[in-house]
């Protein structure tokens, strides 16, 4: 019988970090730590027999070896052919048919600015995710209007943070989120007490529904890193290699109707109505923090998780444009979630 | 002007035509449930050409359409306008069914006129007989499952001593239909992963059978235009799927990885697309554990995002590529 070999699949991407590495299953869309030394191995055999890999690393090793190579067929990572010359590398270009794929836009009281021309231009520029920020009360009829004028839009999906209201039950949000189910997610902030509810008849079974007792009335919650909020795919992992995961073609709109990448950062482009959001895409001081992606990033660059990783320009340690998000707990370093 | 015919609810369109907005190139879109009025056909030594009016008014001139894809379904003319003159409580049957079928042909000659535009695919080509496509696949050189359509039992034992196991397969469309039984709900497909000999009758429904191939993975090809975007899918591992890639598995999904076809497989391959007049086309083919490639089918109308998204083809756009009248 002639020799197989081991080879990885190419939708399995291994990420070296400064103590441990990944192994980034961008099909499964999951993720397992390995050791260093794993990841040494993988990158010094991209094929392999076990025999080769005793003969170079040595009979002592041996038990340790074939316990990698359990873990990587039990994870199915890889498999076992002959000849692998014909399996090609994952392409990992990133582009999108939209000038703009995502938005922010916030609102309080003091709101002077009207949405829908608003999301007129989103729709132009053919924007999928759109989240909008209530930091206080809104009338429950406009906020039906509103999603109402997005029914026929290129928005996909629509977060919403909703300040709690006596105007709305728990029966009213989730008859909303039937009606518009473009709603991915609504988080009603300033509650009386946390709660979740998962909505059988919402298509992806998400917590579409999620109550919150934190009181969100400024942008300032946003740019929280944890792995709760990794996301281990194709998508992701290949706009997270060139651009920035968080700000790459962005455009918000924040309290006072300002137009910025987004509403926590301090730089603004003009207020809408006077400017528009087409006219911004134009100015390269706008559009440039969309390429700072993490192997720019200090810290970030060592670590293991920063391509499924989400990030965060507006907070960063010291306030520096290239340090790490300074919501984010994780020391590369040592491998350890403070 | 680029022109699209499809089913309504094709998301494959839907992603082809966001490029054509970003690239700034006019489209026009009919889906199948539109009834179209016919305004004209013309037909002399100058031109070939149709105009057709949608419901909402809008008029579709072919001497404008620069490139045309068929992505699926057919095209629909208004039957109001053409039958309800004619027909009253009197009228016969036979002569609505006369009507019906001048209808019938009149929308092929608008096939026929569009398939003469720069194209993606025709109509005419949406539904190709499989066992033309067998045939047409052994011409151009291509390896194919020895296959047998029989009724007869003793046809059948005598085809399963010379290739082995066999499996079996609709002859031209699968279904899949639930019955309830004693105990609930019962799915029935009409294909089998491998026959079972003690329980063949001696007379039967015609059946398709082939012989069941030792693969050691399957591959998905998208040709578009003698370029090809190649899919191997690892499904041998899973019981559940060792024979069709189409009884999914959810929790664990059959590995799927871009792969680079062989030259000669390429030149057989396009040689086929072309005797079968396709632009494009999904290609389902078979790796033995031999390093044999058997040919399989040809979907000119299958879902290419399986294909597309978990090797980050990007085929929308370079669909939308191929539209554009000045790439
Ligand atoms: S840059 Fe930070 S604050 Fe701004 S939207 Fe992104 S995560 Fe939030
Ligand atoms: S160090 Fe950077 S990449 Fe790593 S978890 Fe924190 S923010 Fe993400």
């Amino acid at each position: 019988m002639e020799q197989k070999y081991f080879k990885l699949f190419a939708n399995c991407i291994p990420v070296k970090g400064a103590s441990r590495s990944i192994i980034c299953d961008l099909q499964r869309r999951d993720y397992q730590l390995i050791p260093n030394s794993l990841f040494d191995l993988l990158m010094s055999f991209p094929l392999f027999t076990i025999t080769e890999l005793i003969d170079a690393y040595g009979e002592n090793e041996r038990e340790t070896l074939i316990e990698y190579v359990s873990f990587l067929e039990e994870h199915e990572f890889g498999g076992w052919l002959n000849d692998h010359s014909a399996f090609q590398p994952l392409d990992l270009t990133w582009f999108k048919p939209s000038e703009i794929t995502n938005s922010i836009i916030d609102w309080n009281k003091d709101s002077d600015f009207e949405f829908e021309p608003i999301f007129n231009e989103l729709n132009d520029l053919n924007c999928q995710y759109l989240q909008l920020r209530f930091f206080d009360h809104f009338k429950k009829v406009r906020l039906e209007e509103l999603l109402t004028s997005l029914d026929r839009s290129s928005i996909l999906s629509i977060e919403i943070f909703f300040h709690d209201s006596l105007e709305f039950t728990t029966n009213d949000f989730q008859r909303l989120l039937r009606r518009f189910p473009r709603i991915t997610r609504l988080i009603v902030h300033s509650a009386k007490e946390n709660r979740y509810f998962n909505d059988p008849e919402h298509f992806l079974d998400l917590i579409a529904l999620n109550y919150t007792t934190q009181k969100i009335t400024d942008e300032a919650h946003c740019g929280e890193v944890h792995s709760g909020y990794f996301s281990c795919n194709i998508d992701h992992f290949t706009e997270a290699k060139q651009f920035n995961t968080c700000l790459n073609k962005k455009i918000s709109i924040d309290k006072k109707g300002q137009i910025c990448n987004c509403p926590s950062m301090t730089q603004k482009f003009g207020k809408i109505g006077d400017a528009t959001l087409n006219a911004t895409l134009i100015n390269e001081e706008f559009t440039t923090k969309w390429s700072t992606n993490k192997d720019q990033i200090e810290t970030c660059k060592d670590c293991e998780f920063r391509y499924i990783c989400s990030d965060c320009r507006a907070y960063t340690e010291g306030n520096l444009p290239l340090s790490k998000p300074a919501k984010c707990n994780y020391d590369p370093y040592k491998g350890e979630w403070n | 002007m680029i022109l699209i015919l499809t089913s309504s609810d094709d998301q494959s369109t839907l992603e082809v035509i966001q490029w054509l907005n970003f690239y700034g190139l006019a489209w026009v879109k009919i889906d199948s449930s539109t009834p179209l009025t016919l305004i004209e056909l013309i037909l002399d030594d100058k031109e070939e050409e149709f105009i057709v009016e949608t419901p909402s008014g809008d008029r579709i001139d072919t001497r404008k359409i620069t490139a045309y894809w068929y992505r699926r379904g057919h095209l629909k003319l208004n039957l109001k306008y053409a039958l309800e003159d004619y027909l009253n409580d009197d009228t016969q049957r036979q002569f609505e069914q006369h009507m019906q079928a001048e209808i019938n042909v009149l929308i092929d000659s608008l096939h026929f006129c569009l398939a003469k535009k720069k194209r993606l695919n025709t109509f005419q080509t949406a539904d190709l007989n499989k066992h033309f496509v067998l045939s047409k696949a052994k011409d151009a050189g291509l390896k194919i499952p020895a296959t047998l359509v029989t009724s007869y039992k003793s046809v059948f034992g005598h085809f399963e001593l010379e290739n082995g196991s066999l499996i079996s397969k609709a002859i031209q469309h699968g279904i899949r239909f639930r019955l309830h039984e004693k105990k609930g709900w019962t799915e029935y497909l009409t294909y089998t992963e491998s026959v079972d000999a003690s329980i063949v009758p001696d007379l039967f429904f015609p059946t398709l059978f082939q012989s069941k191939l030792d693969k050691a993975f399957e591959l998905r090809i998208f040709y578009l235009n003698d370029d090809f975007y190649t899919m191997a899918i690892f499904s041998q591992k899973d019981e559940k799927t060792a024979v069709d890639f189409r009884n999914y598995n959810f929790e664990k999904p059959n590995r799927t990885i871009p792969y680079a076809l062989p030259e000669e497989i390429k030149v057989k391959l396009s040689a086929l697309m072309k005797s079968l007049k396709l632009e494009s086309g999904s290609i389902d083919m078979v790796v033995t554990k031999n390093n044999v490639f058997v040919f399989l089918e040809v979907n000119p109308v299958g879902q290419y995002g399986m294909v597309s998204n978990p090797c980050n083809y990007h085929l929308d756009q370079k669909i939308a590529h191929y539209l554009n009248p000045s790439p």
